[in-house]
């Protein structure tokens, strides 16, 4: 598409990006087909196209309006789109940009000013968010219905295996996964174990970014990048193997480290290296598949499960396939689900800010899922994990935990 | 009505229209410029022009409510269906009301009995095909993109099944239009054929809103045949495929689609659609249908043919996904040519010939393109006569617009002496509007007469279609 930049924008880091990206859409709209908005709103605003011409039009430096804030609020960040855009549009940066100029551009109320900044600081804020989450806890009773929901019941962890082995795997453990889930890292720290791996957590790492990035908060996001980098440096000259991530939704962010702080002359090297270490823990599983393949209980009779790939992992990721063929690979039986490539509406904090959206997304992602009676449903990012338990008639869990579950029992010694 | 009557309304009386439509619409009314500005052009020339309002209506008293207000007004009103016309047809140049019919998408009913159905305008094909499954039929026209029924019957589409199933001319029964004044009339039936006085129908179909709105289609359907085979050759020269195409068409041999993908188009769709097995060359796709015993004589004779023209091994596609996948690559070949080249926009000619002058047109294009330095793929439904060449530029390049404009007047020109048309399926829009006096003469007299006749204050579309 032609564009003509604004002047604020022309000569940046952003404004490159966003011109090439621009330049690469042909308006064919095979991506309004794929996107959960649209098809929930039908509007072509609420579509990929639509929202790459409200961007182009900021970027051209047309006032920002509160339509513009509207329709890119409504956004998902799910990219699916781009999974079926066969021009290779980076739809999910282009958005990023979008955020970072509307959320200078437009004025939104104190009221919603104020709710995005508790979210931000609330949410990434590992003790803040464990301290509200016992607080909820203990007045469940007591809370109206549709905030007890969002309140999940703790499942505490079990234990830790002891730093042993050789070979070292950093961890992401991230600001709302260690409270509200603490069980799937031990999990996988257990799983890795087994594998001769110690999975390290290295002191002063946190929130990944996600959320401030998504919520406009760039500079916020950046920080938070930095400050992981400090807490795994030390690791990283050490040799250690890998940088882990149980999490889709952050996975997909520190990956993107090196192309955060490109910019920043004292990060931008350490960023891509760090980048270059991120793993899901998919990755890890299946590049050590040979090892766990002897050691899993073929014998623990069937169990029907779900796979909902979190779109962090099929779309951000690029992840297709590989969580279910370990799923089937260790056993299990995996019932079909229908639009398998649809956001089930969590999407970092839209659950929140765009609750009716989000409802109607996880009622059909639900019912997709639970069409094939399954007696589990797996996935593999926090925020779907609690925004579809909420709802959902049987458990749901992180496919770590399934997975580690279904390893045989170790001969005590 | 000259030009000098074609006059931007006044500002203040859009206004007054606008506030209106706004306040009977609601949030079916939109001012938004995202919203204008994506209803300002269809694919092609970006040379956009924005409508001052776009409003949704739902019912053929809606649409007549809203013409009639805009008759008594005297303010433009463009029909949109979903902006996919390549001749700057929706374009409001002279600022309106654009008529957005995409909340129009019934299928009305389905007679399978007959073989027809009857559609709100704003049904896709697509959607179409979609609501058809079960019934055993479908709706052949295809032309690239999903366009709607009522933007395709106002155009006049047809695509690449046209050669076995005609286009939108033989294939529209009857429609349902408003008319300038607010009117809304039915015309044509359900009967096969009819001599009951002048054909509206085939007035309204392809006069692109300049008549009318249309609002409703009935439709001729088909059997979904008993047996589809696709198959891809290649030729190592141009030549060679087009030769084995007229030759086919003179042999009489009943092929459903049969289209070319010159070497350019062709490297463009492997990489686009992500095709593989096939090397950038000259290229045939042919789709046969009927019984299984037809389909293996109608291919049998067509592989004797281009074997004469040096053809490769016809690669077939008889699983229904592999077809798919194949005529979806066709099907984006506009899109496949623009990711070419990241940014630059694309014209796109639409030449149509008699078939024995095939050759010689589409040979004497390749050359004039060769000498222009431009990139340019040429793709066409050849079994019509019909090619098109999707000709690159720079925007913001001058030289170059202006060589790929002499390059697109040139390939008018020779279809029309060869005895052809500047454009077999696109229409006119306002990019063909001197191509039409060209190709036709003292006609165009006639054509202003009827605009004026159904259309006295020129509301409708204006500025498209016929030459003021």
């Amino acid at each position: 598409m032609e564009t003509h930049l604004a002047d604020f924008i022309r000569d940046t880091a952003d404004g490159r990006d966003a011109e090439s990206i621009l330049r690469a859409c042909v308006h064919c709209g095979f991506c309004t087909a794929t996107c959960p908005t649209y098809q929930l709103l039908g509007d072509e605003l609420d579509g990929p196209r639509g929202r790459i011409y409200l961007i182009k039009q900021m970027l051209e430096g047309e006032p920002v309006t509160a339509t513009t804030a509207l329709h890119l609020d409504r956004c998902l960040g799910c990219r699916s789109c781009e999974t079926t855009c066969p021009s290779g549009v980076r739809f999910g940066r282009l958005l990023d940009i979008g955020h970072r100029v509307a959320e200078q551009k437009i004025e939104r109320t104190v009221g919603v000013r104020v709710r995005r900044w508790l979210l931000r600081k609330g949410l990434t804020h590992r003790r803040w968010f464990g301290l509200a989450l016992a607080a909820g806890r203990i007045a469940r009773p007591l809370l109206p219905r549709s905030l007890a929901a969002k309140v999940p019941a703790s499942r505490p962890a079990k234990r830790w295996p002891p730093p042993r082995h050789e070979r070292r795997m950093l961890l992401l453990e991230g600001c709302v996964q260690p409270a509200l889930a603490p069980g799937i890292d031990a999990a996988l720290a257990r799983a890795l174990d087994r594998v001769d791996i110690t999975l390290v957590r290295a002191s002063g790492s946190g929130c990944c970014g996600a959320l401030s990035d998504h919520l406009g908060a760039h500079d916020e996001a950046l920080g938070y990048a930095r400050a992981n980098i400090d807490a795994w440096w030390p690791h990283v000259e050490r040799g250690v193997e890998a940088i882990v991530v149980s999490a889709s939704g952050c996975g997909v962010v520190v990956k993107a480290y090196g192309h955060l702080l490109r910019d920043d002359p004292v990060y931008a090297d350490k960023a891509r290296r760090v980048a270059a270490l991120a793993r899901d823990s998919v990755e890890v599983i299946a590049a050590e598949w040979k090892r766990f393949a002897p050691q899993v209980a073929m014998d623990h009779g069937p169990q029907r499960v779900a796979f909902h790939s979190p779109c962090t992992l099929q779309h951000g990721q690029r992840l297709v396939g590989d969580v279910e063929e370990i799923l089937e690979a260790i056993g299990l039986e995996l019932t079909p689900v229908a639009d398998s490539h649809l956001c089930c509406g969590s999407a970092g904090t839209y659950s929140i800010l765009q609750p009716e959206l989000a409802g109607e997304l996880k009622a059909n992602k639900l019912a997709a899922l639970e069409a094939g009676a399954p007696d589990v449903i797996a996935t593999a990012n926090i925020g779907c994990l609690i925004h579809l338990a909420s709802a959902a008639t049987c458990p749901v869990r992180h496919w770590v935990e399934i997975f580690e579950g279904r390893l045989r029992d170790l001969p005590r010694s | 009505m000259d030009a000098k009557t074609i006059v931007r309304p006044d500002p203040d009386v859009v206004a007054r229209v606008v506030a209106r439509i706004c306040g009977d619409y609601g949030e079916r009314a939109v001012t938004t410029r995202a919203v204008r500005e994506h209803h300002s052009h269809g694919e092609g020339l970006a040379d956009a022009a924005l409508p001052d309002v776009v409003v949704f209506p739902r019912s053929n008293e809606e649409v007549a409510a809203l013409v009639r207000l805009c008759h008594l007004s005297r303010v433009p009103v463009i029909a949109f269906g979903v902006g996919t016309s390549l001749e700057g047809h929706v374009a409001a140049l002279y600022g309106g009301v654009c008529i957005d019919l995409s909340q129009m998408n019934r299928v009305l009913e389905i007679n399978a009995e007959d073989l027809d159905c009857r559609v709100q305008a704003g049904v896709t094909r697509e959607q179409l095909n979609a609501e058809l499954k079960g019934t055993g039929l479908f709706f052949p026209i295809d032309p690239g993109a999903n366009a709607t029924i009522g933007g395709m019957a106002s155009t006049r589409a047809s695509g690449t099944n046209a050669v076995r199933y005609g286009t939108m001319r033989e294939n529209v029964m009857g429609l349902t239009v408003v008319t300038a004044d607010g009117r809304v009339v039915t015309t044509g039936g359900r009967a096969r054929k009819s001599s009951a006085g002048y054909d509206l129908t085939r007035l309204f179909v392809g006069a692109e809103g300049t008549l009318g709105v249309i609002t409703e289609i009935q439709l001729r359907l088909y059997g979904v045949p008993e047996a589809i085979a696709s198959a891809v050759c290649q030729y190592p020269d141009l030549a060679g495929a087009v030769n084995t195409v007229i030759a086919a068409m003179q042999t009489g041999i009943p092929v459903a689609r049969i289209e070319l993908l010159d070497d350019v188009q062709m490297d463009a769709c492997i990489r686009y659609s992500k095709l593989e097995g096939y090397r950038a060359l000259p290229t045939l796709f042919f789709e046969f249908h009927g019984t299984e015993a037809g389909v293996r004589e109608q291919s049998a004779t067509m592989r004797a043919i281009s074997d004469e023209f040096g053809g490769s091994e016809f690669q077939w596609a008889t699983l229904a996904e592999d077809r798919t996948r194949l005529w979806k690559a066709r099907h984006a070949a506009y899109y496949a040519t623009l990711a070419l080249k990241p940014g630059t926009t694309a014209l796109a000619t639409d030449a149509c010939v008699p078939i024995s002058r095939l050759a010689d047109c589409i040979l004497e294009t390749k050359a004039d393109i060769e000498k222009s330095g431009l990139t340019v793929t040429i793709v066409g439904h050849v079994g019509d006569g019909n090619f098109h060449l999707v000709v690159l530029y720079e925007p913001g390049d001058a030289g170059q617009r202006e060589r790929a404009d002499a390059l697109a007047r040139a390939v008018s020109m020779r279809a029309i002496a060869m005895g052809g048309t500047c454009t077999g399926e696109h229409g006119i829009g306002w990019h063909k509007l001197d191509l039409l006096a060209q190709e036709h003469g003292e006609a165009v007299d006639l054509m202003r007469s009827i605009k004026r006749a159904l259309d006295p204050h020129g509301i409708m579309n204006p500025g498209k279609t016929v030459p003021s």
